[in-house]
């Protein structure tokens, strides 16, 4: 689609369209092929690995890391329930929060920008600090286990 | 855009019954009114979690992504500009949640909300949520045309915070208001638009 539209609106300059249908292709590239939970683990494992070459993601660890309350009052958990299958509710707003695991919500964790931004928000609130590779690794690595 | 205006929900009534009028006057005078009062752009009714964000960066739709998500993605008229540069300025504690965003749709949230000339990086260290104290940040909630507005609606006994618009507005996310507790009792026993009718009849 995006394609067909640079086309149409550079007809006039065959060498542009020809640019622009490259830089399209090249944009859309990564898109093409919609990340998984377990390319996003993988991908904090690695970063993770780097710090601790005997890193390996553990599922039992990133559920109670989620479901655990870090020194303060709320965990991962207080707005996502404990089980990522289930609807969450934001503690502050009231607003329906679709369940984590991509075993009841195919379209979760399919884009690593947003799964990122996530993390980045509620690990300050939940964690007061940002989480670690390992840490989020360890988070996915759980909700992908769960079926 | 922002209308600097009182009561925005009066504003946009005031506008209808303007428009109801046939007289050229006050039609012109709808025209602008209405116009003034119009609803933000929505880009969509699917659930905000499920939209992807590699969707086109406008400042509405970059909005209803990066703040529809966790509430009703408020109408830019319900708040003044400076209010609204207020609240961006600390999203490191957004009533007590950090709501940061990157640099790229700050600029596109703070433009769709009528602010001018850049917002102030929040750079605070973070703190747990639940250790925060109420900040002063402006509130919807609190300005006098809304405590006015819902001076006869039980929202306690509704179940919902007062700041969960759509659970009586069915409209809110769209910007419209409309749908209030009187509108909506007269539309339950056929009256709303018999009234309306007789209106147009009248003109």
């Amino acid at each position: 689609m995006r394609r067909m539209r640079i086309v149409r609106i550079d007809r006039s300059g065959r060498a542009l369209a020809a640019v622009a249908l490259l830089a399209a292709a090249i944009a859309s590239a990564p898109l093409a092929h919609a990340e998984g939970v377990t390319d996003l683990r993988d991908t904090y494992a690695m970063q993770a690995r780097s710090r601790d070459a005997s890193y390996v993601p553990s599922a039992e660890r990133g559920r109670r890391f989620f479901t655990g309350r870090h020194g303060a009052d709320w965990s991962c958990s207080t707005c996502h329930t404990a089980d990522p299958r289930n609807d969450g509710r934001h503690a502050t707003t009231g607003r329906t929060i679709g369940p984590l695991a991509p075993a009841a919500n195919p379209l979760r964790l399919t884009n690593g920008r947003k799964v990122e931004k996530w993390f980045t928000r509620n690990c300050r609130d939940v964690v007061a600090r940002e989480c670690t590779p390992g840490e989020k690794a360890d988070v996915l690595a759980w909700f992908a286990s769960v079926r | 855009m922002i209308t600097n205006v009182r009561n925005p929900l009066r504003a946009l009534r005031h506008a209808r019954a303007a428009r109801r009028a046939t007289c050229g006057a006050l039609v012109a005078l709808a025209v602008g009114a209405s116009a003034a009062a119009a609803p933000p752009p929505n880009p969509g009714s699917a659930p905000a979690l499920q939209r992807s964000v590699t969707a086109a960066p406008t400042p509405a739709a970059t909005f209803t992504e990066e703040c529809g998500t966790c509430h009703v993605a408020y109408p830019a008229r319900l708040l003044g500009a400076a209010q609204w540069m207020a609240v961006l300025s600390a999203l490191d504690d957004h009533y007590g949640v950090d709501a940061t965003l990157d640099p790229e749709a700050l600029a596109l949230v703070a433009r769709h909300l009528g602010v001018v000339g850049g917002v102030p990086h929040a750079g605070a260290a973070p703190r747990p949520a639940s250790t925060r104290a109420a900040n002063a940040l402006p509130r919807i909630t609190t300005q006098p045309w809304f405590v006015r507005e819902h001076r006869e609606a039980n929202v306690a006994r509704s179940g919902h915070r007062i700041s969960q618009c759509d659970a009586c507005h069915a409209g809110a996310a769209q910007g419209s208001f409309e749908d209030d507790e009187r509108t909506a009792a007269r539309d339950r026993n056929g009256r709303h638009e018999e009234h309306e009718e007789h209106e147009h009849a009248r003109n």
